[in-house]
């Protein structure tokens, strides 16, 4: 056999591209704005670092740090998934009015599931089966869910659920509500997954070059399908916990949210293009809007310049992004 | 301009370039120089820095040191755009064209003719596009969109997107490997003919015999050096070769005994669009080579095979059972594996390191428990990475940054990783150096002789001749002969492959370096 003689094996990292390697973990550079930007907050104000202020963070984030984890997932794959929001709003009412008709608080939320689910499975039967663009079908569902919601519910809030239903939601396992300990595992399980299961690394190859992963033997068609089923999922889960959150199934909750959850996704290394991104990245990605905006508030700036500043931060974490890869390799 | 100046300085010039990517010198103290009227070809193993050099030319790369002279005069490249203003103009190894969009649209791409109110004027558009087309040979409809043409026939378009240009020099990157026989004729013939007006031609190719049939000099890189500079006349093949690998090449004897007991699959009269009635058996162990020209329905037999296109007669068998393949991700599980033509485009995880490239198709093997095992998977590359020399700092390099034949590699090693019990391949060198491609061949044999039966379809007879056991040939979808090694000649193939006579023989090469 031949030797791999005049190979280039010495590959020394210098000093330049050892910074460059660790810029280019994007975890990594949004913790690091995160702290930046905590340290700054506890210059300008007392309120900003705080047990209390922390925790309602933390509460706030539940639902679209679930959501975000299913829209990277999609996102990776190469799709995209706009209905996340709607579904959202659409299991948490639908979770209510099962309550109110008398189904068992398990038997309402099962189903509440098991429809966010079937959602996500249409999407991926939409997207893989017909061809449909995933802006489009995902675009049409959204619009459905939301329709569907404000329809059963004339646009009401469905209020009056069962006293035990709160539990989840707002009452408390070693100091926090159990939903923000659900969110903390599912993110880590699901970031495990996506870096060590066969399952996940498919998803990865598929939202890298679908013809090819075809044609090395993935099942490209099973591993969509199974973004958007999970993305469905996990937004009907995130529903249901807002809903025990505020013992209310809310119609119109979690408008523009699917933008948001791509735009956090995307802050956290995702690609719209397909193949990139980690579950870590993107729950950093949320956690930090949601920094940005409990900042905005503690500061008393309008709630109109968050839009503006999310925004902003969102072109400059891709550019700098860019900037960085740019620099440290060609092309 | 004045000719008095003529021969004082070369119309091109490189001087002392370096270009270095992070852990890589891709060149290393470059001089190259181009001649008015002249046709420089390039060679040199993959990896070797011959797109680099281009690319430079180019404005794609700036060099990290040395200097680039036009016509005597020192000039920086600043960008693609800024050396076709200066009269240099590229011929991509990888296709630069618009895919939805008319042919005439990406010849005259943001050089479109317009009329009164900046309206682009589709007539005179037309008309122009026809007039190129036709003057360099081409049968392309202007008005067609560059999706619904054979590769083939994009890569005419891309070269004649290059002539629309006013040029003086002409840069091509490979641009004959997924030409028929016909169209590098016709490529040669337009090459000739702008070398007689004085444009200076540089040409990257890893086929030698086309290096003699075209070239007036001949440079030859290794590892980003200049190994030398020769007028083809003073120099010849074998010469050539060893200084591009710096040994000797030697392909002989891969032929095992076989044992032809059983059968792994058989084909009885299958037919698909463009293939009609074809059979054949093929035993554990064997190499089945498939000739043809192009449109011979190699191809599809290719893709018939591996589930990519349906039967519409006949029937597939394999282990003495009814196969009905109903895609690709079956047709892997019974054990079949496909090495496609374009492996650019259908093989490739760019952005993904060589590692997660050659264990794409064996996840399940290097997985328990639903885990990914990481070692087994680095461990599974690292062997090939080093068997088939796939020049790069690590496995964990992006494929993206490899050189051209480089990532062919990759795919290749992907397949073999996967050791399936069937294995087709579809012009399994194409881009590849000669070393290389002995090396790959030695690998298919291997495979075979621990008993993988492989269909070989190649448009290069030596390569047939070398591997295979038998040979199928296809004409127009139907086998029109068998032959067995010792009945193995070019003639012999070509006259069967295009129906009585060896003219026009399009779609084949015969080279015999
Ligand atoms: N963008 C890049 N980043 C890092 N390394 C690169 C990049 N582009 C090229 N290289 C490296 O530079 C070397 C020369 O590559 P180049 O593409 O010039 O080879 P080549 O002679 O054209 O080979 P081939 O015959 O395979 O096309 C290779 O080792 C390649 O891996
Ligand atoms: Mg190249």
């Amino acid at each position: 056999m031949t030797e791999p003689g005049n190979e280039h094996k010495t590959f020394m990292p210098g000093a330049g591209t050892w910074l460059g390697r660790i810029l280019r973990v994007r975890e990594f550079l949004i913790t690091l704005v995160i702290i930046l930007s905590g340290v700054v907050m506890r210059l300008v104000t007392p309120y900003f670092l705080t047990a209390s202020n922390f925790l309602a963070i933390l509460i706030g984030l539940v639902p679209s740090g679930l959501i975000v984890i299913g829209e990277t997932m999609v996102l990776v794959g190469g799709g995209l998934d706009l209905s996340v929001g709607a579904v959202m709003a659409l299991s948490g009412t639908l979770a209510g009015l099962f309550m109110l008709s008398g189904l068992g608080i398990a038997l309402s939320v099962l189903l509440a599931l098991i429809i966010g689910g079937l959602i996500g499975l249409l999407n991926g039967l939409l997207i893989t089966k017909i061809h449909v663009n995933a802006l489009i079908a995902t675009l049409g569902t959204m619009t459905i869910a939301r329709g569907v919601a404000l329809v059963l519910t004339e646009g009401f809030t469905v209020t009056n659920l069962p006293g035990a239903f709160s539990y989840v939601g707002q009452g408390s396992l070693l100091g926090m509500p159990p939903m923000v300990w659900l969110m903390i595992l599912v993110i880590i399980v699901a970031d495990i997954a996506m870096r060590h299961t066969t399952f996940c690394r498919e998803i990865y190859y598929v939202g890298g070059n679908e013809r090819a992963a075809l044609l090395s033997g993935i099942p490209v068609d099973r591993v969509k399908m199974s973004t958007y089923v999970i993305s469905g999922l996990l937004s009907a889960s995130a529903g249901i916990m807002l809903a025990s959150r505020l013992m209310a199934g809310t119609p119109t909750a979690g408008n523009g949210m699917e933008l948001s959850a791509i735009a956090a996704a995307v802050i956290g290394g995702a690609s719209l293009v397909g193949g990139e991104g980690t579950i870590l990245g993107a729950a950093l990605g949320t956690f930090f809007l949601a920094i940005i905006s409990n900042a905005s508030i503690i500061l008393g700036i309008s709630i109109y310049w968050q839009g503006v500043v999310t925004g902003i931060i969102l072109v400059l974490t891709v550019a700098a992004d860019m900037f960085i890869r740019q620099r440290s390799s060609p092309r | 301009m004045a000719d008095l100046s003529d021969r004082a300085f070369p119309l091109l010039e490189v001087r002392d370039v370096t270009k270095t990517f992070p852990g890589v010198t891709a060149l290393s103290h470059v001089n190259f120089t181009l001649n008015p009227g002249e046709i420089h070809a390039v060679v040199g193993e993959n990896g070797a820095g011959k797109s680099t050099l281009m690319m430079i030319l180019s404005g794609v790369y700036q060099p990290d040191s040395g200097e680039i002279l036009l016509d005597g005069q020192p000039v920086r490249i600043m960008n693609p755009s800024h050396a076709q203003s200066l009269g240099i103009t590229t011929v991509y190894q990888e296709l630069s064209l618009v895919p939805g969009i008319s042919v005439a649209e990406n010849v005259f791409l943001n050089r479109a003719p317009t009329g009164p109110l900046g309206l682009i004027d589709w007539q005179t558009l037309q008309e122009a596009t026809r007039r190129l087309l036709e003057s360099l040979g081409m049968d392309v409809d202007p008005s067609a969109l560059v999706k619904d043409l054979l590769p083939s026939q994009q890569q005419m378009v891309e070269i004649a997107k290059a002539f629309s240009l006013h040029v003086r020099v002409v840069l091509l990157d490979e641009p004959t490997s997924s030409l028929s026989r016909d169209e590098v004729d016709r490529l040669f013939t337009l090459l000739r003919a702008l070398r007689q007006r004085g444009i200076g031609i540089v040409i990257i190719t890893h086929r030698v015999a086309e290096v003699f049939d075209l070239a007036d000099r001949i440079t030859v890189l290794r590892d980003g050096r200049v190994v030398g500079t020769w007028r083809a006349v003073e120099t010849n093949p074998d010469h050539l070769v060893v200084s591009m690998v710096g040994r000797e090449v030697k392909e002989a004897g891969h032929r095992t005994g076989l044992k032809l007991e059983s059968v792994v699959m058989e084909a009885r009269k299958i037919s698909t669009p463009g293939l009609s009635e074809v059979s054949f058996t093929l035993h554990p162990g064997e190499i089945l080579g498939v000739a043809g020209l192009g449109g011979s329905g190699r191809n599809e037999l290719g893709r018939v095979l591996f589930g990519l296109q349906r039967l519409t007669g006949g029937e597939l068998r394999m282990d003495g059972q009814p196969l009905k393949l109903t895609g690709p991700l079956d047709a892997i599980k019974r054990g079949i594996g496909y090495i496609p033509p374009d492996r650019k485009t259908s093989g490739l995880f760019m952005r993904m390191a060589i590692r997660d490239n050659i264990v794409a198709g064996s996840l399940g093997a290097i997985s328990r428990w639903g885990l990914v095992r990481n070692e087994l998977g680095d461990r599974l590359s690292e062997h090939y990475r080093t068997q088939l020399s796939i020049r790069s700092r690590s496995i964990f390099q992006p494929v993206s940054t490899l050189s051209g034949g480089t990532q062919q590699k990759v795919v290749v090693a992907r397949w073999l990783a996967k050791r399936p019990r069937v294995l087709i391949v579809d012009d399994p060198t194409i881009g590849i150096d000669t070393g290389a491609k002995a090396e790959i061949h030695q690998l298919l044999a291997d495979l075979s002789a621990r008993g993988t039966a492989i269909v070989l379809i190649s448009s290069e007879l030596l390569e047939l001749f070398t591997l295979s056991h038998r040979i199928m040939v296809l004409r127009g979808g139907r086998v029109v002969g068998q032959l067995t090694p010792v009945e193995f000649s070019d003639e012999r193939v070509m006259v069967l492959a295009a129906g009585g006579s060896a003219t026009g023989t399009q779609g084949m090469v015969y080279e015999h370096d």
